[in-house]
């Protein structure tokens, strides 16, 4: 009994991963609700990561008393009194253990790398960088055109090569969609997909999330922008700085991504009531979290004592 | 301590403007025809600078002689390679407006179609 019930989790999490995943990279509503999108993909992930952790755990310690109890403690040891259950436990245990700790260490890591690049990148923007014609915004005398933003110290970065090529309205679209990046904490979103990614490489499904995110938080910021600027300014702005004659090895072969993100600023926008949208979002990003974590507790709860195997 | 970084840039912008390696003393004579430093402040920034990597000395006798380790326009290039390297960054350090280039083609396509929808606006209006 208590075996089923991590064997189901792992096969939940597997159909979740496969199945969702397929069914949401092909989608075409993340795209046109790009927030909503992101969501999705994260309650992907992380119903499948924990479903896998929560099975692991089942595994190790069958018995999960209500209470802290010593009947529960005489179970356990009754289930560890077969050798082959201490194997199967010590290799569950070590199992679990160590895609937590992995996952602790690639996030702490990350955002340590992360913070320490910004802090040098700040200070040789500080040397290098003159004030731009808006505040908050640091211009860099290159003829390349590129616009970023470095999150921590709230930086806008514009080249003069981008600063050339936009005109105000274009730029004013740009530095909108900058700062719904940093209004959004963009970088912490894609931070977590990508760490997770590389923490398990090979594990093809938070590939596709990380990829998926990357753009979808794109195009949010895209939106979000479009709400303050002209949606044909931002448009443009895009098309002038993806079509520079950038240097060939930062050229990228399949240019579909930054296409998307222009064709879909040309469509006008569906007049949704935005009382509704905002509802929609505000149930959605309730619910996320529990649906997320909805079949590794009930998991849980079905396992409250100890039953043979 | 905003103050410290403007002094910062203003040491480098007289490190590059120069022609090779200068005393502190030179530094501490240009800044000083837009403000009022002491010499010690100068000396501090420049030694600061040099410990964090960006000026090099060598000294000659009694005092040191400070040159930029790179050339302005060789930072600023690292500094923009840094920013859009091809790969993506693991840690989201910057994030980037526009992830990659578009083929010609496509963006001659995309072009026509913003110029059709603009039209399409003004008609409309």
């Amino acid at each position: 009994m208590t075996i089923l019930l991590p064997l189901l989790l792992v096969s939940y999490a597997i159909a979740a991963a496969a199945l969702g995943a397929w069914r949401l990279a092909r989608a075409s509503w993340p795209r046109r609700m790009p927030r909503l999108g992101i969501a999705a993909w994260q309650v992907l992930t992380v119903t499948a990561t924990v479903s896998v952790l929560v099975a692991g755990l089942l595994v190790a310690v069958p018995c999960l008393p209500t209470r802290l109890n010593w009947d529960a403690v005489a179970e356990l040891r009754q289930h560890y009194a077969s050798p082959g259950r201490v194997v199967t436990g010590l290799i569950a245990a070590g199992g679990t253990l160590a895609v937590m700790a992995r996952m602790t260490w690639a996030i702490t890591a990350a955002m340590a790398l992360a913070r320490s690049r910004r802090a040098h990148h700040d200070e040789a923007l500080a040397l290098l960088g003159r004030p731009g014609p808006v505040p908050s915004m640091t211009v860099l005398d290159n003829d390349h055109p590129a616009v970023y933003c470095v999150p921590g110290r709230k930086r806008i970065v514009c080249t003069t090569g981008a600063l050339d090529r936009l005109d105000r309205p274009q730029l004013q679209a740009v530095l909108a969609h900058e700062r719904a990046h940093l209004a959004g904490r963009h970088h912490l979103v894609i931070m977590f997909a990508r760490v997770l990614e590389r923490a398990f490489p090979g594990i093809q499904f938070l590939a596709t999330a990380a990829g998926e995110i990357g753009c979808l938080v794109e195009m949010a910021a895209d939106d979000n922008a479009a709400r303050h600027v002209n949606r044909l300014a931002l448009a443009r702005a895009l098309l002038a700085l993806a079509t520079s004659s950038a240097p060939a090895d930062v050229l990228s072969a399949a240019g579909t991504a930054g296409a998307q993100r222009i064709r879909r600023l040309l469509e006008t926008p569906r007049p949704h009531s935005s009382a509704r949208r905002k509802a929609g979002f505000a149930v959605t990003l309730l619910t996320a979290p529990v649906l997320a974590l909805a079949a590794p507790t009930v998991a849980l709860l079905a396992a409250p004592q100890c039953l043979p195997w | 301590m905003a103050r410290f970084g403007d002094l910062e840039a203003a040491v480098m912008d007289l490190m590059w403007s120069a022609d090779g390696p200068v005393r502190v003393r030179w530094v501490a004579d240009e800044i000083n025809r837009e403000r009022q430093l002491a010499f010690n402040t100068v000396q501090t920034v420049m030694e600061n600078l040099f410990r964090k990597g960006w000026l090099t000395r060598r000294k000659d006798g009694q005092a040191y002689w400070y040159a930029a380790v790179r050339s302005r326009e060789d930072y600023v290039a690292g500094l923009y390679r840094e920013a859009l390297t091809a790969a993506p960054d693991p840690t989201a350090t910057l994030v980037r407006l526009v992830m990659e280039e578009l083929q010609p083609a496509e963006a001659a396509q995309l072009r026509r179609a913003l110029d059709k929808a603009a039209a399409q606006r003004t008609a409309s209006r």
